[in-house]
């Protein structure tokens, strides 16, 4: 069962991080993406993009750091999804600010927002996570 | 190239194991430096692609749109997965190509454990 300290509409602890190309690097290395588009600005600004920019699914990682309290507390993510609206500049520092958005008997859905200094919404994304059994 | 061509195909499966290495790397790349691990970060099955020869992936470059993670039950360190990709649906919007595609992975006993959605976009040529 949920915990009843889980309550609907309350905040998480924000995140904010600074994608930096170390960051970028180290993602590349494990993924194995090295398009030129997150590591050179030039092949970057010929795709229409104004400088490098970070991969959209390091976005998605970072994001899912937000909820890992809860992972360390009996929960796990049953769905996690994303909606990349904009991308995000190697070197920029990111915001990712979650509120839970339903609680159920055995789940709970948060809603998380990420956004940067150019954009102020790059990524919509919601987790379901549930009770551990 | 004709992305339409390979509409409904399922890449040959690859087995995959979650080493400690693995996460750790990942964790590291999302700016946690975990001193422990005790969980798999719900996105990292991304990284698998790297291992799965996607035919329609060769040397092509696509704007990600939509994600969705989908989990039967979490994986855990140690666990080997058997991933397939397929290319679901190719659609024409606007001056782009709508790629609906899907990486699912199936524990040894051939059951899934989670599905990866994506929905990515190619100009078209």
């Amino acid at each position: 069962m949920v915990s009843h300290a889980i309550k609907l509409g309350d905040a998480l602890e924000p995140l904010l991080i600074e994608v930096n190309e170390d960051l970028v690097r180290k993602y590349g290395e494990v993924s194995g993406d090295f398009n030129p588009i997150h590591f050179d600005d030039r092949a970057s600004k010929e795709k229409g993009f104004s400088a490098k920019i970070i991969h959209g699914m390091l976005s998605m990682a970072i994001a899912s750091n937000i909820v890992e309290p809860y992972l360390d507390k009996g929960y796990w993510v049953k769905t996690y999804e994303m909606k990349f609206k904009a991308p995000v500049l190697v070197g920029e520092t990111i915001s990712i600010k979650g509120t839970i958005e339903s609680v159920e008997k055995e789940s709970f859905t948060i809603d998380i927002t990420v956004s940067s200094p150019t954009y102020p919404q790059v990524a919509k994304s919601r987790f379901m996570l549930h009770v551990y059994k | 190239m004709n992305f339409k061509q390979y509409e409904g195909t399922v890449t040959q499966p690859v087995a995959i194991t979650i080493t400690e290495a693995l996460v750790k790397a990942y964790f590291e790349a999302s700016g946690n430096r975990k001193s422990a691990i005790d969980y798999v970060p719900p996105a990292l099955p991304m990284i698998f692609y790297q291992y799965i020869n996607v035919p329609w992936f060769h040397e092509q470059s696509f704007i990600h749109k939509d994600q969705v993670f989908h989990y039967e039950h979490p994986i855990s360190i140690g666990d080997t997965i058997q991933c397939t990709v397929s290319l679901i649906s190719v659609e024409n919007r606007r001056q782009f190509l709508v790629l609906h595609q899907e990486l699912i992975g199936k524990n040894v006993h051939g059951k899934m454990v989670f599905s990866a959605k994506s929905t990515l976009l190619k100009e078209a040529e």
